[in-house]
């Protein structure tokens, strides 16, 4: 009795595994497929988060000096050594949801604002006046108490100039690319492609 | 006699320098005054406001020159003028123009209180090599022109971050 009852359970048992590996065999279990819909509108949101990007910082010693001519005779001039920080980036916060549009492969293409000179500033700690003078044949003409800062005013202008030519924004149009690229595939958006910017800056 | 003509002589010379260092004296206020002249100028809705140079400055960077310009503006509007700091163009002898910085430490809009005066706004422009060798001129408001450098070359020798700055329009 107890043979029979142990043959039948086996058995059972055996056909069970069998019927079990037939069926996986056959009809596996399908894996849970999201399809994730890549929409402009929300890549913009995404993107836009970003605001003002920076991607790219210089630092810049440039000596200036600055000579200012007196009406009607005389001059005074001033020397500084000058220490800026120059930062490049592109301002999201611009782009418009034209800008954005999505293939039917789900390819995401963006066309970026144009990379632009975000901040220019002086470090003051670093900064130093090297040399201040006038004319000694006009004793009338006093120190022009604003010289310096006008010194300062124009180094950073030169600066931003400096930068420029050393390829600061095509350097931060690059680094924002790969940064909004790094950004848009944790979200899940693997295709993605840049085009020019809108104007030439 | 001899003594009489010495002093004649020495009081001659003296009058003669003070008669040149004053001519010359009259010529620098002169050119700084026409530099200053102020314009009346509106903007393409056709709200007036006058503009006046003060003053300029020159300084070579690596690629070109850098020209800045200083300008006082005054609206006589009850309102609020802003005009886009890139309306202010430079042309130079060459025709070439060149657009006012409006990044970093230039915002892109110049802003004229209500009844109130901008005593000092700069202009900053990115001009190559060339542009010094004649006249350059700015243009303040719709057609209308201030020449802030006239047709003589610009040839002094200036170092990469050497500025000069000028109240006239011969530098």
């Amino acid at each position: 009795m107890w043979k029979r009852i142990k043959f039948y359970a086996v058995s059972a048992v055996i056909i069970a595994l069998a019927v079990a590996a037939l069926y996986y065999r056959f009809f596996p279990q399908r894996e849970a497929v999201v399809r994730r819909v890549v929409d402009a509108p929300a890549i913009l949101q995404q993107v836009q988060q970003l605001a003002e990007l920076v991607t790219v910082k210089y630092s810049i010693q440039k000596v200036v000096g600055l000579k200012e001519e007196k009406v009607p005779f005389g001059s005074e001039s001033v020397l500084l050594m000058v220490q800026a920080t120059v930062l490049g980036g592109i301002d999201l916060a611009s782009i418009r949801a034209e800008d954005i549009s999505v293939s039917d492969s789900n390819r995401v293409t963006i066309k970026l604002p144009p990379p632009m000179i975000m901040h220019v500033f002086i470090n003051d700690q670093d900064t130093k006046v090297w040399d201040r003078e006038k004319t000694w044949w006009t004793p009338w003409v006093g120190f022009n108490p604003e010289l310096e800062q006008k010194a300062r005013v124009d180094a950073l202008e030169s600066i931003q100039v400096a930068a420029q030519d050393m390829g600061i924004l095509s350097n931060a149009q690059q680094n924002a690319e790969t940064t909004i690229r790094g950004f848009l595939q944790t979200v899940g958006i693997e295709s993605i492609s840049f085009e020019p910017s809108r104007t030439a800056h | 006699m001899k003594g009489r003509a010495k002093l004649v002589i020495g009081g001659s010379t003296a009058a003669l320098v003070a008669v040149a260092v004053g001519a010359t004296a009259w010529l620098r206020v002169h050119e700084a005054e026409e530099l200053s002249r102020p314009s009346q100028v509106h903007t393409e809705e056709g709200t007036n406001y006058v503009v006046r140079v003060l003053e300029t400055t020159v300084g070579k960077t690596e690629g070109g020159y850098l020209l800045l310009v200083a300008m006082r503006f005054e609206n006589p509007n009850p309102y609020e003028v802003v005009i886009p700091r890139d309306w202010f163009v430079v042309v130079d002898h060459n025709n070439n123009r060149y657009l006012a910085s409006t990044t970093g430490t230039q915002a892109a809009l110049v802003k004229m209180p209500p009844d109130g005066i901008v005593e000092k706004e700069l202009l900053s422009f990115a001009v190559r090599d060339t542009a010094l060798e004649g006249a350059v001129e700015l243009k303040v408001g719709k057609d209308r022109w201030a020449m802030i450098k006239d047709d003589k070359p610009f040839e002094q020798r200036l170092n990469s971050g050497e500025f000069v700055s000028f109240r006239r329009r011969r530098w």
